[in-house]
């Protein structure tokens, strides 16, 4: 079903809408309170490092919070998955088809909706980077990490999305959080850890490919999701969009993320 | 607008093998109309039709002028619909106010303040503005019904498409429901399935009596009712004769059939009618499961 | 037809006195014959011949059981148990599946990415404890209310879902655990604390809290006690050492002990 077939900016008002709506209440799901209370209990433990001892660097030490971060963007694709399956869950399926907005404009505003996790994430980021900047130096790349990280969290909440759309069982999601979960690196990475959402890369640059890398999966998913029950000239650009940025960057990152035989990502 | 509301011309409509509809034709204008048939595929059927839920296999089908085959009419008349269905869906970790705001978003209303005070108008009409900020789940039976009833209200539609909108309540919810509908803005068409009789003689202009996929009655609810007279009477004791007879508390029985010659008929009311018209109906499909 | 069965011969049919080749012989006039029929009838038996068909009946008309019912009856299980234990919802192919996956992954990640055993055996534990809240968790079991009404709804329905749970989340895990890089006995390090966690799971609910958020917060316990045990003792399986495992058996005792003495708290729905 085509949404509303007036004008482009009144066509947009009802996905605004409901991305308000859902927004908001992803914030307040408790899958998204669980990942906020790792970032936050991360963030403690690198406050506490930081005054306890005097050499702790953000750096070093600030992967605390890092890791805090892998489990809000792994939270947030089960709760945005979860507020996607809400309509087959509660049955309420027929009595929503005889509304004029659609399937397809309903996907839309979840998918603006993944800017609130976002927001809050970045919030929260921003709070303790700031703070580390007070204690001891914080370089452009620990930045762009926490840029790549936020990245990150949107991309997995349109995961999230896109699952719901093409496997809505509720089960998927948490199976493929497990998943994501096992194939974040480690001490020992290995070549192909580059193309994981939460790889970490030791080179300004090669980090920004990564955003990059992230965003074009970003609008491959979104797609995806939207695309299950719309098909418009406007879908199949993004689509395309994303399936190049996704491409270039990760050829770019397999082929220069580890230059030689040295260690080549953080 | 000129012209009915809701138009259907020879619909049918398969389940498989079963008939569900088999050349339903009838028109609807702004007015209150009565549904009744026995449970199952056909009443229902109509009320998914023209709630643009479902559509016909054969038949023409025009809901405020426009033809719902068309995806573009089909968007135009939603906008203009309420439908309340026979066995409502909530989001259950939601408050009430919050999935009527939910609903009221998909119904374009993309405004907040506006949209606020709409599901705030919806709400008090249906006497659940006390219990706005809580919880689906922690409603009861009777609140759910009356919170899908509310959602059906939003933006005053033109068509309102009720599935037994007075289940499950009590007297006095059942007498707010025809105070409600009787004071609806607008002079909207109201489509309404119920098996509560007297909703019919208190509401409805006008009544359709739905059975085995086909239309069998169309008119007033008096004429309904008249349809049964002198084909009621009482006496003391049970009658074999009767298609139907039951004790009635001061002791006399009521019979539903033929009577036997001299005896003292009574007026008839509804549900008589009903039984005479439909009841083999009934009991055939009953012997079919 | 010409000629007709006679009284005798009939009489001899209907008792099954008559001889081998007589026999056919009528039974191949009766499939032609209606009269001879008819008059067969009125020497049979009806009683016996109402119950026959009575019992051809309900074995046609029974529900169908399926293959995991069938095996359970074939094992000895009563055949209302297995209805019951086949009807609950976590037993449902997608959960099963789900966990496959899961395991699987883990599996993988173990051989690929270097971390052994570890993650494995973090997951295997959980299998029946997430079992267990799927089995309960209202959202997914829609006939609590009615349950909770009937005799065996409440305590007897919890402990015999708990165990076909528990019984059916060993059987993928045991089956996964083969793919293990690492054998031996850390391949099996997985079951007391199945065991442990599982009663804790239902010991803890005992108490009025729903289940699924008593498993949830018993899972996140889990996970981080073993990453913080295996920091502190700098090997990761610190947890699934025989310090950990006494441990374990220890919960599973004391668990034992609350679900029965606070049974009565089965019985009743939780607000």
């Amino acid at each position: 079903m085509s949404p509303t077939s007036t004008s482009p900016s009144t066509a947009w008002a009802p996905v605004r809408a409901l991305a308000r709506v859902e927004g908001e209440k992803l914030l307040r799901s408790p899958l998204f309170l669980a990942g906020a209370a790792f970032v936050a209990l991360g963030s403690a433990i690198f406050v506490r490092a930081s005054l306890t001892n005097p050499s702790a660097t953000w750096n070093d030490d600030g992967w605390t919070v890092a890791a805090g971060t892998i489990f809000l963007a792994i939270f947030t694709m089960v709760a945005t998955n979860h507020a996607a399956l809400r309509d087959r869950r509660e049955d309420t399926d027929e009595q929503h088809v005889s509304l004029p907005i659609g399937r397809s404009t309903r996907t839309g505003g979840l998918l603006l909706a993944t800017a609130w996790p976002a927001a809050g994430a970045a919030v929260m980021v921003l709070l303790i980077t700031a703070y580390a900047a007070t204690r001891g130096p914080v370089t452009t790349l620990d930045n762009v990490h926490v840029a790549d990280r936020l990245v990150a969290v949107v991309t997995l909440g349109v995961l999230g999305l896109a699952l719901a759309a093409w496997l809505p069982s509720p089960f998927v999601a948490p199976v493929i959080a497990w998943g994501l979960l096992l194939i974040t690196p480690g001490e020992d990475s290995q070549a192909w850890h580059v193309l994981t959402p939460f790889a970490g890369i030791s080179d300004v640059g090669l980090a920004l490919w990564h955003a990059v890398y992230l965003l074009g999966l970003a609008a491959l998913l979104g797609v995806a999701a939207v695309g299950r029950t719309s098909r418009t000239r406007w879908l199949l650009v993004a689509g395309a969009v994303g399936v190049g940025a996704t491409i270039a960057s990760a050829a770019v990152l397999l082929t220069r993320a580890c230059p030689g035989t040295g260690p080549c990502l953080l | 607008m000129s012209g009915p509301t809701i138009e259907l011309r020879n619909i049918e409509k398969r389940y498989g093998a079963v008939r569900a509809l088999d050349g339903v034709s009838f028109d609807i204008g702004p007015s209150v109309t009565g549904l009744l048939g026995p449970n199952g595929a056909g009443k229902t059927t109509v009320m998914r039709m023209v709630a643009t839920v479902l559509a016909p296999d054969r038949g023409d089908l025009r809901l405020l002028g426009r033809d719902p085959s068309s995806a573009s009419d089909r968007v135009a008349i939603r906008r203009r619909l309420g439908y309340m269905p026979q066995e409502p869906g909530f989001y259950r970790s939601f408050t009430a106010f919050e999935f009527v705001d939910y609903v009221a978003i998909l119904k374009e209303m993309t405004d907040r303040a506006n949209r606020h005070d709409e599901v705030r108008r919806v709400l008090t009409a249906v006497g659940l503005e006390d219990v706005a900020s809580r919880k689906v789940k922690a409603l009861s039976g009777g609140m759910r019904r009356r919170l899908a009833l509310a959602q059906a209200l939003l933006g005053s539609p033109e068509v309102l498409v009720l599935d037994e909108p007075t289940a499950g309540l009590d007297p006095e919810q059942r007498l707010r429901f025809r105070e409600l509908v009787s004071q609806l803005p607008g002079r909207p068409t109201v489509l309404l399935a119920t098996h509560q009789t007297e909703d019919v003689t208190a509401l409805c202009e006008r009544v359709l009596v739905l059975a085995a996929g086909e239309v069998r009655f169309d008119g007033t609810p008096e004429a309904l009712a008249g349809t049964a007279d002198g084909r009621v009477w009482v006496g003391a004791d049970r009658e074999d004769g009767a298609r139907l007879s039951w004790r009635m508390g001061d002791g006399r029985h009521r019979h539903i059939g033929d009577p036997p010659p001299g005896a003292r008929t009574e007026p008839a009311t509804i549900d008589d009618a009903y039984l005479l018209m439909v009841g083999d109906t009934t009991a055939r499909e009953g012997a079919a499961a | 037809m010409s000629w007709h069965a006679d009284a005798r011969v009939l009489d001899g049919y209907a008792d099954g006195s008559l001889g081998g080749a007589s026999v056919y012989s009528v039974e191949a006039h009766l499939a032609g014959c209606p009269r001879c029929r008819g008059e067969l009838s009125k020497r049979v038996d009806s009683d016996r011949l109402d119950r026959i068909w009575g019992d051809v009946r309900s074995d046609v008309e029974a529900p169908r059981r399926g293959v995991v019912e069938r095996a359970l009856v074939g094992v000895g299980v009563p055949a209302h148990t297995a209805r019951v234990v086949v009807a609950t919802p976590s037993l449902r192919t997608s959960w099963i599946l789900a966990v496959a996956t899961s395991l699987a992954f883990a599996v993988l990640a173990g051989r690929l990415v270097g971390d052994a055993n570890l993650p494995f055996l973090v997951l295997a534990p959980l299998v029946p404890v997430l079992g267990v809240a799927a089995a309960f968790a209202r959202p997914i079991d829609p006939l609590w209310e009615i349950a909770a009404a009937t005799p065996t709804g409440g305590f007897r329905l919890t402990m015999i879902r708990a165990a076909a749970v528990i019984t059916v989340s060993i059987v993928p895990t045991a089956l996964a655990a083969l793919g293990l890089p690492e054998l031996g006995w850390i391949a099996v390090a997985w079951l007391l604390p199945a065991l442990g966690l599982t009663l804790l799971t239902l010991a803890l609910s005992a108490g009025g809290a729903t289940t699924p958020a008593v498993a949830g917060v018993v899972a996140a316990t889990w996970a981080l006690g073993v990453v913080v045990a295996g920091q502190m003792a700098a090997d990761p399986l610190a947890v699934f050492a025989t310090r950990g495992q006494v441990l374990m058996a220890t919960i599973a005792a004391a668990s034992v002990i609350v679900v029965v003495r606070r049974r009565d708290t089965f019985e009743r729905a939780k607000a």
